[in-house]
């Protein structure tokens, strides 16, 4: 039997009697809080959405960049889906890739409007106070980040029809 | 206006102090509020379509005055009797500002229940209720969005607990809302294409013995 006593941790370290220990962060909040990311131009917004989401969400809730985000993930969304339209049409002959391609832009960004005002006054009410512009801004990454997965999915949508 | 929407729905708090100091506030709620309810009327319209759109839309907003109109008196008394010491201006005030967040949060689902009323088939009996759900399930969110905002002003007035009043005026006004919404039927328009509104139709029977006989075709149909 061991007669060597265990260390005892010093008290300093130890969170004041009756408060219970915080949990250790999370790991996909830990990488959120390191990502870093600032938007050169419209066109490096999809960059963001991708590889830096905490940045992104970041720079939504402080208002920084909100045109460059408009205007990105807006041409974002519209291109990527009308991508994606246009390679799911192919499969049906050429008269369906521009009809495709015309619909889908359509569908997507046709949604984000008719869910914007529930989104932002839901949002409003349950504490998130996000102005109008950033209700606009989160709605269109929504909708960015759709149309990017969506493009992603084309080759093998494309290959299995 | 915007200003004024803007305090209602993120800092209700500032709002009713805003609002103690400028009465003209309560004619900003009237109109933000009736801008929601016709647009939730026109949504719910839209199932039917032709003159049910425009008579929905102009119901809805009629709708919800009427049944504050009426229950109004006994409010106030209820807020007074449970210790909250308002002016009728004051409880005017506190139920207009529920009854506009109750309608910006239904015109805010309008564009959603709109695209799904318009292009729901007609007749049939599923789409019609499925629609039934979905305008239920937006008028108990929109209804919860109105009562903290009711709880908000309350507790503004008096600092104190206001939880029996709150129910009482939730009680009050959902007893009445039931029966005006009964005697201004059809709202969605039955699957069957009910065009318009005729007071006839809508003054006959009422909402507790029509759900009751609802009831009762359901336990003979299952036997029970």
């Amino acid at each position: 039997m061991s007669t060597e006593l265990e260390a005892i941790q010093p008290l300093d370290s130890l969170p004041p009697y009756g408060r219970a220990v915080a949990a250790p962060p999370r790991p996909w909040f830990t990488r959120w809080d390191n990502d870093r990311f600032s938007p050169a131009g419209p066109l490096s917004v999809g960059g963001g959405l991708l590889r830096a989401q905490g940045a992104v969400a970041r720079d939504l809730f402080e208002a920084r960049g909100l045109n460059t985000y408009i205007a990105g993930c807006g041409l974002l969304m519209v291109f990527a889906s009308l991508l994606y339209g246009a390679i799911l049409g192919s499969v049906a002959g050429a008269g369906q890739v521009v009809y495709a391609a015309v619909k889908f832009p359509v569908v997507i960004v046709g949604a984000c409007a008719i869910c914007l005002p529930s989104f932002y006054v839901f949002q409003a009410l349950t504490g998130a106070r996000l102005s109008f512009k950033q209700a606009v801004a989160a709605v269109l990454m929504l909708g960015a980040a759709a149309g990017l997965i969506l493009l992603g999915c084309a080759p093998i949508a494309w290959f299995s029809a | 206006m915007a200003a004024l929407l803007g305090n209602l729905l993120h800092k209700p708090e500032l709002h009713f102090r805003l609002a103690w100091q400028t009465p003209a506030v309560k004619l900003y709620l009237l109109s933000a509020g009736v801008l929601g309810a016709m647009a939730w009327g026109a949504a719910m319209g839209s199932h039917v379509g032709r003159a049910h759109l425009w008579i929905t839309t102009i119901k809805m907003p009629l709708f919800l005055l009427f049944t504050l109109a009426l229950c109004f008196p006994l409010m106030h008394i209820t807020l007074l009797v449970g210790g909250v010491k308002a002016r009728p201006a004051q409880t005017l005030t506190v139920a207009l500002s529920g009854l506009c967040t109750l309608a910006i949060c239904l015109g805010a689902c309008a564009p959603v229940v709109g695209l799904f009323c318009a292009s729901a088939p007609i007749p049939s009996m599923a789409s019609y209720l499925n629609l039934y759900v979905l305008c239920l399930v937006c008028g108990v969110l929109a209804g919860i969005a109105g009562l903290r905002v009711l709880a908000r002003g309350m507790r503004s007035l008096c600092g104190g607990p206001v939880r029996a009043p709150l129910i009482a005026w939730a009680l009050i006004y959902q007893f009445t809302g039931a029966q005006v919404a009964w005697v201004l039927r059809p709202w969605i328009g039955s699957s069957y294409g009910v065009d318009g509104y005729s007071l006839s139709h809508g003054l006959s029977g009422n909402f507790y013995m029509g759900v009751w006989a609802v009831l009762m075709r359901w336990l003979k149909e299952i036997g029970a």
